[in-house]
């Protein structure tokens, strides 16, 4: 029941989506897999928000919606601008 | 329906920006522009011109961070030796699910350097022919090889060999690039010291 309860009200998909991008980045051999993996858990995400709200019997919060919009955001910036945020990881990060 | 406009609209806008920025960048100023490698004669011959110069072939991805990192160690070691006759060429692959575009400018202004040349290569034939000197010739590696081809190298050739059927035996080849740019310095370092750049042995 709590994990009932933990899968449609906290926004893991997007957390996991999030993560696995940053992964991506860092194992270059690996980056089909996980970006396959970030969308398929962004699209969890979309659906946890969207049509998950019934059987958590409220409304999503507005931390959920942020969560999403953050990480939606970032795939979308890895997958249309790759090599600005290539630099960003090299100057920045590594 | 009509609260999911400005999401698409974004979408778009971003798509738009997107393509607009996936054409090949400009390069520094005091290079030539980006060249798309179609066959390797005008690589070759360029390589051949510069004999008279230490020269290094890079391999390397556009949106690969790892890559983009090392071009700029070999940028720093480039202003570190400048009047060293060295010739770069940085030769761009379309490695990662993400490069799917050509090296934009933020990439290409990794190597500033004016003895920077920098190419496109979509069908891999600088790593071919890497490679097959590589195997000709009996190099070990054990980097840098993506479902057989390879990237995110460095190798570096003697002033005064030539390209001919196959390039010539390098002073030093390896990878990655920023793990083995220490080693590039440090040969530059060795030629300084000695007449004959041949006798060098710095192979890993």
């Amino acid at each position: 029941m709590a994990l009932a309860a933990l899968a449609c009200c906290l926004p893991l998909g997007f957390a996991g989506a999030l993560g696995v991008l940053a992964l991506s980045e860092m194992f270059d051999k690996l980056q089909p897999w996980f970006l396959g993996a970030a969308g398929v858990l962004l699209a969890v995400g979309i659906f946890q928000a969207y049509r998950g709200q019934k059987s958590c019997q409220r409304r999503a919060s507005r931390f959920s919606l942020v969560v999403l919009a953050l990480s939606a955001a970032t795939v979308l910036a890895v997958l249309l601008f790759p090599q600005h945020l290539a630099v960003l990881l090299a100057d920045y990060v590594l | 329906m009509k609260r999911y406009w400005p999401l698409a609209a974004g979408l778009g806008f971003l798509l738009v920006l997107s393509m607009f920025l996936s054409g090949a960048g400009s390069t520094p100023s005091g290079q030539p522009e980006l060249v798309n490698i179609d066959d390797l004669s005008a690589l070759k011959a360029e390589f051949n011109r510069s004999a008279d110069s230490v020269r290094v072939i890079l391999l390397l991805a556009p949106s690969c961070p790892y890559c983009l990192k090392g071009a700029r160690v070999v940028e720093n070691i480039l202003q570190n030796h400048k009047d060293k006759p060295i010739a770069v060429f940085s030769v761009w692959e379309r490695i990662l699910p993400t490069d799917w575009s050509k090296p934009g400018t933020t990439v290409l202004h990794r190597l500033r350097d004016a003895r920077v040349r920098q190419y496109w290569d979509a069908d891999y034939r600088v790593a071919s022919a890497v490679r097959q000197t590589m195997e000709a010739r009996h190099l070990d590696f054990n980097c840098c090889d993506d479902r057989g081809v390879l990237w995110d190298m460095m190798a570096v050739f003697p002033p005064g060999a030539q390209w001919g059927d196959m390039l010539p035996e390098p002073l030093l080849v390896d990878g990655t690039v920023e793990e083995i740019a220490p080693k590039f310095a440090s040969l530059l370092e060795t030629l300084q010291a000695s007449p004959n750049i041949g006798q060098v042995e710095l192979k890993p």
